[in-house]
């Protein structure tokens, strides 16, 4: 081996067989060796099981809008505030907290706040904007709405640092050359971000599929939130069948799998070049 | 608009490139095409229009900025220190390009630039600024000569500076300190402080009022630099084909024409 450089990443790589590729493996097998029946006996149940395949329906039911609200509204703004703001830093520190709490926290706080006794439902009373009943907990709202609170910081500052990342001089040259401000986007900052967007996009996803603790806590984990995560916690932990979590489970990577595919897949008919208009 | 660092788009090519300001202000698509084969012909960049900012050289990169900035047919074309990016032989084309192009266009253009040749090659008008004020404006055979303060004549490469005090003066004939006979540029009266500026290339090594010991060569192919210290300890640089060593004592002659005498 001429080049041994990449040696250098041998322990990143043995790390990685060690917790991921052999659990991954393992998992794999055994979901083939179910307590009975055949080898695909626990694929089978899956997709026969009125428990089991609807799941897959409830979580993209959450995660594919939460991810779309994620990115969709952290876009325009980190986009408005490319050029830097004075409150910049304010509003990082106030967005990275929701990352650095978790999703228990913030289920927490959401109880209190979004609950049927909660402050939120006080002030509509008070102020005689809607006096009907309140429930954005215990249901499909509250977990998308913590999926939000805890996805869109992520999604922000990674768009944020797309959004820098293009040199702003394009958009004068853009300028310079009859572009009005929604055409600048339109035509230089939207295609530039693009790549980053569909990264941005399958990671929130990911993060967002693999919901469990807010589907427990704020929503409602016997019906409408029952997500794919909570189907295999039960095999797990409930049934005792290891064999049918880790089908589960494989059953859940190939769909974020297939979402991800999907969306990197498009990204390869993008430009991906550098985002600088020449010799800086 | 042609900017310092090209601000070409990078995701797009060429010849979308140079149709952006065009498809910005509606024009329609045949039209577009034509007006862009046009400029780019003018560029001389035919045979490009499909390839990406990124697979192009930074001389071509910088004749599509300027295709980009011409197909508009705007009133004005403003260059942004175009060249500076560029190495030293690849700016020596360009500056003949753009000349070339310039010409053809007949569009008024304004080319800022810190390069004292670059601006004397190139412009018909000159307008010096520093601090943001303008200092002088004139064509360049006349900022060349007679820079109008000491400040334009630094930019204009008078780089030798003389502390004098002026001890006779009529008209523009001046004898400042040293019996060193110049012009005056301003109306000068005896006894006055001034300082006196002369090029590099307008003194020469021979028989003249300015003496010193030569304290460092830099040969320059045709002609050497020679920097000369004289007993006040002023350094001047001189042009100079004459071979010289270091440590030599050598006078210095120039024309009283080309001494330039400045109040202040």
């Amino acid at each position: 081996m001429k080049d041994r450089t990449a040696l250098l990443a041998a322990p990143a790589a043995l790390l990685t067989a060690a917790l991921f590729v052999y659990p991954f493996i393992y998992g794999l097998l055994l979901s083939f060796e179910p307590m009975k029946g055949d080898w695909l006996a626990n694929y089978v149940q899956f997709f026969t099981s009125d428990r089991l395949w609807p799941t897959i329906g409830t979580t993209l039911k959450l995660a594919l809008p939460a991810t779309l609200i994620n990115v969709g509204v952290a876009l325009p703004i980190a986009y408005r505030m490319r050029a830097g703001s004075p409150h910049r830093k304010w509003l990082t520190t106030v967005l990275v907290v929701p990352i650095t709490l978790g999703t228990v926290l913030i289920a927490e706080g959401m109880l209190t706040y979004f609950g049927p006794r909660g402050w939120l439902a006080h002030f509509l009373q008070l102020v005689h904007l809607y006096d009907g009943p309140i429930r954005l907990t215990h249901n499909y709202w509250g977990v998308l709405i913590s999926l939000v609170i805890s996805g869109f910081p992520f999604a922000f500052l990674l768009i944020l640092s797309y959004v820098t990342g293009i040199d702003p001089v394009l958009a004068r040259a853009a300028a310079t050359l009859g572009a009005g401000p929604w055409s600048q986007f339109r035509h230089i900052y939207f295609p530039l971000l693009l790549p980053g967007l569909a990264m941005c996009f399958c990671l929130a996803f990911v993060q967002a599929f693999s919901v469990f603790p807010s589907a427990v806590l704020v929503g409602a984990p016997a019906g409408p939130t029952r997500v794919i995560s909570i189907a295999a916690y039960e095999a797990a932990f409930e049934l005792y069948d290891y064999s049918l979590a880790s089908a589960v489970a494989m059953i859940m990577g190939l769909v974020q799998l297939a979402i991800v595919a999907a969306v990197l897949g498009s990204r390869s008919l993008l430009y991906r070049g550098p985002v600088t208009g020449g010799k800086g | 608009m042609v900017f310092q660092n090209y601000a070409l788009f990078p995701h797009m090519s060429v010849r979308r490139n140079v149709g952006f300001g065009l498809r910005m202000r509606g024009v329609p698509g045949a039209e577009v095409e034509r007006r862009v084969d046009q400029a780019l012909r003018m560029v001389q960049l035919t045979g490009h229009q499909e390839k990406l900012p990124g697979q192009l050289s930074g001389g071509q990169q910088q004749r599509v900025a300027i295709a980009r900035a011409i197909v508009v047919e705007p009133p004005l074309v403003l260059m942004d220190e175009p060249l500076s990016n560029l190495d030293a032989r690849l700016r020596l084309e360009m500056r003949a390009e753009i000349r070339r192009i310039h010409r053809e266009l007949g569009r008024a253009t304004i080319y800022v630039t810190h390069d004292q040749d670059e601006a004397l090659s190139m412009a018909d008008r000159i307008v010096v600024m520093k601090d943001g004020r303008v200092r002088q404006i004139g064509a360049p055979a006349e900022i060349y000569a007679q820079p109008a303060d000491l400040d334009v004549a630094r930019f204009m490469g008078y780089r030798n500076e003389l502390p004098v005090t002026v001890e006779h003066a009529q008209g523009k004939d001046v004898m400042v300190s040293g019996g060193l006979r110049g012009t005056a540029m301003s109306p000068l009266t005896p006894g006055t402080r001034a300082r006196a500026a002369i090029r590099p290339e307008d003194l020469s090594i021979g028989n003249g009022p300015l003496q010193g010991r030569v304290d460092n060569i830099e040969y320059g192919g045709r002609d050497s630099l020679v920097d000369v210290v004289t007993a006040e300890g002023v350094r001047l640089h001189v042009r100079s084909a004459a071979p010289v060593r270091p440590g030599e004592n050598v006078s210095l002659a120039f024309s009283s024409a080309r001494l330039l005498v400045y109040e202040g």
